[in-house]
Order: structure tokens, then C-alpha cells, then sequence
């Protein structure tokens, strides 16, 4: 019998008896649906992690620090030596340096104590500062002492006289982030830079000497993290204001401090996947390291592990849809003896008859995944609709996190492992069929 | 013996397509021991329509099982075409049964969810046979046992007669050296009975193939060219009804 046949009366055989195929493949849906939803939450809960960590800081940077503790001859500093090393490692995209100072932006009698970042602006587009506004940040807008604020850092000018007020805060009472108070780049704004905040909190002495600087723009909103509460500016404008500064407080610097040209340095890579590798090469060099990348590692593994679980609590129904697809073909067989009797005496191969019922429930198998695989997307649609009207907030991982996600592989894998278990199921019941005496079948009347 | 029945005899043996020695079949029922078949021997010529004759309980439908491959004896020894079916293993003889036998039964046994065209085609589907093919044949045969009109009816949609009519169609449309056919007009009337034995009779005489009927009627016996009677699991009676091979005796 060729294969068409034979699929030919498989698919006869299910017009014949359309109720009990609609009702078995409804198991099979549900089973389906039971597995592909639950590790859809599975991925959602993974995408959400991955997403708040990669808000955090690039997945693809890798911080470098000092290691202590060795002989103190070797020390290894954050310098332009270092610098030049990394930028000639392969993968590496840009050793990115950075360099940071405590102060305060002053607006009249109002302060807001703020780090100053220092950075690169040679290699401005590795550091991932993108404005709130849209506009393209360009190393020409940091010229003469230009700057950019993070988003919820705007907030946090107050008078250390009165405290922090409501008006502090980024976030309104439903917790939403607030429009910027005031437009901080406006010229009128007569912001300056101090780096000695005592006296506004009532330290005595004299007015400190405010450092003219101009904010240019403000950073990306979703941005939360390492500049998000911070001023950045050009490194080497930063260290003309502070060598002013130094000069008219007469401070001088400390000699090791000085070795370490750069408080932080980050190098960005130009895959994600070459992450750990670059780490090991810049650990060899001396020198301690961290990346959010790790961090992932360590959230994929235990999400794989809920993964697995929550596949499991699904895979509980598959199996039940699995018993019921061999019920139906066993029932089948029962149902059938008389036609397969016939079959095996006009000299049917036996092949063929167990061709044909595994055909049969690897359908029923077929036809649950792919009926099954689209309501999971309904399902899924549903669910993370309601998630962002709300009603489901508390599973969601974030605003715009989708509590369930589908990917590909999971919607290929499912439809195959629904018609692997129709295949398996219907093993035993195409065993008894070809197992059948033919003569006993055909006398039964 | 003369020259002239030993050349004969010669010539019958070469014709013979199935031979059976000694053959014995005990079923156990219990506790109790049944004997269906105690010892036949026989032979069975190309072109012959060959009865076995006899009551229920004789132990003729338990042969004819035998030489169908769809039961095996106790002991004995079933030959056809030459290959010692008894030895054979199921599926062999699955496939021995698909290239050289057709069957006809009491209860018809076409598949009631199959129109008759699709029964007939059955066995060349079976056999592999292309849909354009087959659908030819099946139609062409159905023609000739004069159910032209029935092609597209179920089973459940035709009388007794044709239905076994689409059962001879099927037996045939293959073209099997050998039809085996069990009481085909068990479930017949007279006038019916009358019209499926001449049928199967020309085809089997235009086609040269050998059919072997299980019946308890007399009057179908008398089709035959060579009745076998059976009782009690012994033959206790053969005889050859044409000229021909009477003159060989």
C-alpha cells in the first residue's frame, strides 16, 4: 500500500467517527495548551528578568576594577596604559574610562547632590546615553562645559533648609514618573556646579564658588542605570573645573589616587556571547571584574529550572491527553476488528495496518498541537492584554514586560511533541491490530 | 498400468497446484480435546472448481482455513505453487495471500464505510496497484458482475445478491491463480444462489484459475468438477464430475 493511501483511509477513518476524533484532539488541545502557556510564563518571567537587568547596565560591558591584595610592586592601576591594553583586545569593542567627582548642581538657594561622571567623549556612542527628547547626543554638545542630567535626577533639586519635599520625588502618587518639573537646559535656568555643599547646609564659611556648566539635554527616561541619577560630562572639561576648584580651596591631591587616572573602566564588547571570554583575558591581566552577563547566567539557570517545573505541572495534562488518544485507538481496534480481519486476509501487509493506526493518533496528535498552539496564542494574546490594562499586574515583571511569550522554538517543539505523543500512544493499539487473528475477526458477526 | 494413465498421471501432477499430505488439526476447548481434521491427503489440479462437501461440524471450513494460511495444522504438510505454506511465517503468508488468492464469503465481509467501488479495489490497493490503474480495473469488473449502476453504493445500500456480487467483483479483480470461496450462497435464495455460481463458475473456466467452495448444498456441489466429502475430519468421498479427468481415473 503506498503512503497516500494509506493516509487516505486514516483520514476516512476519522470522518467516520468525527465526535470521538473532536473529542480526543480537544484532550490533546488542552494538554497543548498546558504545556506551551505554563513555559510561556516561563520565557516571560525570563524575558522580564533579562530586560531589568540589561536596563541596569549593557549586557554586553564588562567593569573593570583594581585588584588588591597583591605585592604592592605590581599594583595594577586604572590608566591610559590599561586603556590602550583593552581597546587591542579582540572583541573589544572600546575600553571605555570614566571618571567620577562629588558635588552639587545649585539653582538660587536650592542644591542637588549629585555624582559627576567624567567620560570619553571621543568614544561618546559606546556609553549608551541616549536623550529623553530623542535628540542625537554628539561629543560637539559637551564643549564648554556641557552636560547631561539623568531623568529622575532633574527632581532632586531642594533647599537642605526646608528638606525634601513631595515635589522630590519622580513618581506621582499611583506610581507613574512624573514630566520633568522645568526645563533644565533652558539658559535662564542659572544652574552651577559646587563641589563643597557645606555651606548650604548651613556649614558656615563662605559662599563656595560656583563653576559655570550648561546642561545640554536630559537622559533617556527608561534609562535606570549607571547614569540615571547622575551629571555626565566631558572628562576633560570635568577635570579643568576641578583643577580650578582645587587650586582656589588649595587642596591637593592624593599621590595613589593619582595613580588611578580613572575611578571606573568599562569595556564594551561587541557580542554578548564573547562576554565571558574577554573577562578571562582582562582577569589575566591583573586586574577584577564583573558583568551583568554573569548575573543573567546565573537568572537563566534558575528560570530554567521554573521552566522545567512549570513544563512539568503542563506535561501533567498532556499526559492525560496521551492515555486518552490510546483509549480512543484501542477502542478503535475494537470497533475496527471485523474491517481489519478483512484487511489481513485479502493480504494486507502487516506494516501497513500498523502504519495506519499510528498514522491515525499521530493525527489526532497533529491536529491537537496545532489546534492547541493557536489558542496558547490567543491565550497568551489575552493575558498580556490584561496585563497591560492592569487586571494582571501583579504577575507582570514591568510595564510593557509581557507576562507570556511564545517563541518560535517552543511553538515548533510543541506541535512535534504533541505528534511524537499520538505516535507513542498509538504504539500499543497498532500493536493489538496487527496482533488480531484475522480469522477470529472475520467469523465475529 | 497401461502407458497411456501413467503419461496421465504424469501430466496431473504437473498440473496440480495444491497438494496436502497427512494433514491433522486438534483445537483444545477446555480441557477437552476437539479433532477437526484426522488425517486428509488430497490434490487439487489448475482450472478446477473443487468442492468440499459436507456437514457443519465435518471439518471442511477448518481446510479450507488451512489452505488459506489463515490457520495453522496441528501436523501435515499444505503445498501450493510449490512452497510449503504451513511453514510459513504471518507475514509471508500475508503476502502470499495478496499475489495469489482471492476470497468469497458467507457475509459477503465488504467494509461498510467503502462504497463497492472502493471494496473492489481493495486488493489492488493492497497490491500497490496506481489509482488510475485500479479504479479502471475495479470499474471493468463491476461491470461484468452486472453492477454497473451500484459502483458508488455502500454495502448498506445493496441486497444480499449485490453485495455478493461486489464480493465476487473483489475476489477476482486481481487476478488470483486461486479463489477460495466459504458458503458464497449461504445467505442467498435459490434464484440468487443460481445466478453467483455461474458467475464465479465462468469467470474461474475463462480464466483457467482454480476456486475451491466449502458448501453443504448439493446443488452447488454439482458445480464442481471435483467434489471432496468430508465427515467427521476424513474424506470419505472424492469424484470428479467432467469426462476428461474421469478418464484418467
Amino acid at each position: 500500500m503506498s503512503f497516500l493511501d494509506i493516509l487516505k483511509m486514516a483520514c476516512g477513518n476519522f470522518l467516520r467517527r468525527k465526535a470521538r476524533t473532536l473529542l480526543t484532539v480537544a484532550g490533546v488541545v488542552i494538554g497543548t495548551m498546558a504545556v506551551v502557556i505554563m513555559i510561556s510564563i516561563g520565557q516571560g518571567l525570563e524575558r522580564g528578568y533579562t530586560e531589568q537587568i540589561q536596563s541596569w547596565s549593557s549586557l554586553t560591558q564588562i567593569e573593570v576594577h583594581q585588584s588588591y591584595g597583591g605585592d604592592a610592586d605590581e599594583q595594577k592601576y586604572l590608566d591610559d596604559e590599561l586603556i590602550k591594553e583593552l581597546d587591542a583586545l579582540e572583541h573589544v569593542e572600546a575600553a571605555l574610562p570614566t571618571i567620577s567627582r562629588y558635588g552639587a548642581l545649585v539653582k538660587g538657594r536650592e542644591i542637588n547632590d549629585t555624582g559627576i561622571i567624567g567620560i570619553d567623549v571621543s568614544k561618546l556612542q559606546y556609553y549608551n546615553l541616549e536623550l529623553d527628547n530623542g535628540q542625537e547626543l554628539t561629543p560637539e554638545m559637551f564643549a564648554g562645559s556641557g552636560y547631561v542630567i539623568g531623568y529622575r535626577s532633574v527632581f532632586n533639586f531642594y533647599n537642605p533648609k526646608k528638606g525634601w519635599g513631595e515635589n522630590n520625588s519622580p513618581y506621582d502618587d499611583e506610581g507613574n514618573l512624573k514630566e520633568l518639573p522645568f526645563d533644565i537646559t533652558a539658559p535662564e535656568s542659572k544652574i552651577k556646579l559646587v563641589f563643597d555643599t557645606g555651606y548650604y547646609w548651613g556649614g558656615g564659611g563662605s559662599k563656595p564658588k560656583g563653576y559655570n556648566v550648561n546642561c545640554v539635554g536630559v537622559l533617556d527616561r527608561t534609562n535606570q542605570g549607571n547614569y540615571s541619577y547622575s551629571v555626565v560630562m566631558d572628562m576633560k572639561e570635568l577635570e579643568k573645573i576641578y583643577a580650578k576648584y582645587a587650586k582656589d580651596a588649595g587642596i591637593e591631591e592624593d599621590k595613589d589616587e593619582k595613580k588611578n587616572k580613572y575611578n571606573s573602566i568599562n569595556v564594551q564588547v561587541d557580542d554578548m556571547k564573547n562576554v565571558t571570554a574577554v573577562q578571562k583575558e582582562i582577569e589575566a591581566l591583573g586586574y577584577n571584574t564583573w558583568s551583568s552577563t554573569e548575573m543573567l547566567e546565573d537568572v537563566k539557570e534558575q528560570m530554567g529550572m521554573i521552566q522545567a517545573v512549570l513544563g512539568g505541572i503542563g506535561a501533567v495534562a498532556f499526559l492525560v491527553a496521551a492515555i486518552g488518544i490510546s483509549n480512543t485507538m484501542v477502542m478503535s481496534t475494537y470497533e475496527r476488528t471485523r474491517e481489519i480481519g478483512i484487511m489481513k486476509v485479502l493480504g494486507c501487509r502487516l506494516s501497513d495496518i500498523m502504519t495506519l493506526f499510528l498514522l491515525e493518533a499521530a493525527i489526532i496528535g497533529l491536529m491537537g498541537g496545532v489546534v492547541g498552539l493557536v489558542f496558547s496564542y490567543g491565550l497568551s494574546m489575552l493575558m498580556n492584554m490584561l496585563s497591560d490594562s492592569g487586571m494582571l499586574a501583579m504577575f507582570s515583571m514591568g510595564e510593557g514586560i509581557p507576562i507570556s511569550v511564545i517563541p518560535i522554538w517552543l511553538a515548533i517543539c510543541s506541535v512535534g511533541f504533541s505528534t511524537l505523543v499520538g505516535v507513542i500512544s498509538g504504539f500499543y493499539p497498532a500493536m493489538r491490530a496487527t496482533k488480531l487473528s484475522a480469522l477470529e475477526a472475520i467469523k465475529n458477526e | 498400468m497401461s502407458d497411456k494413465t501413467n503419461e496421465n498421471l504424469i501430466a496431473q501432477q504437473q498440473d496440480v497446484v495444491i497438494s496436502v499430505k497427512n494433514l491433522h488439526k486438534v483445537y483444545t476447548v477446555g480441557t477437552e480435546r476437539v479433532i477437526a481434521l484426522a488425517g486428509v491427503d488430497m490434490q487439487i489440479r489448475r482450472g478446477e472448481i473443487c468442492c468440499l462437501f459436507g456437514q457443519s461440524g465435518s471439518g471442511k471450513s477448518t481446510l479450507l482455513n488451512m489452505l488459506a494460511g489463515l490457520e495453522k495444522p496441528t501436523t501435515g504438510e499444505i503445498t501450493i505453487f510449490g512452497k510449503r505454506i504451513d511453514k510459513m511465517t504471518e507475514t509471508q503468508l500475508a503476502d502470499f495471500r495478496r499475489n495469489n488468492f482471492g476470497f468469497i464469503f458467507q457475509s459477503y465481509n465488504l467494509l461498510p464505510a467503502l462504497t463497492a467501488l472502493e471494496n473492489v479495489e481493495m486488493p489492488l490497493i493492497f497490491k500497490g496497484a496506481a489509482p488510475e490503474t485500479r479504479k479502471k480495473q475495479a470499474i471493468k469488473m463491476l461491470h461484468y458482475v452486472g453492477l454497473k449502476d451500484r459502483i458508488k453504493h455502500k454495502p448498506t445500500q445493496m441486497s444480499g445478491g449485490q453485495q455478493q456480487r461486489v464480493g465476487i467483483a473483489r475476489a477476482f479483480v486481481a487476478r488470483p491463480p486461486i479463489v477460495f470461496a466459504d458458503e458464497p450462497t449461504g445467505n442467498l435464495d435459490t434464484h440468487t444462489t443460481y445466478e453467483v455460481m455461474d458467475m464465479m463458475s465462468a469467470i474461474v473456466k475463462k480464466r483457467n484459475a482454480t476456486m475451491i467452495i466449502v458448501t453443504h448444498d448439493d446443488e452447488i456441489a454439482a458445480y464442481g468438477d471435483h467434489i471432496i466429502k468430508i465427515r467427521d475430519g476424513k474424506i470419505v468421498e472424492e469424484s470428479w464430475r467432467d469426462a476428461s479427468t474421469a478418464a484418467a481415473e
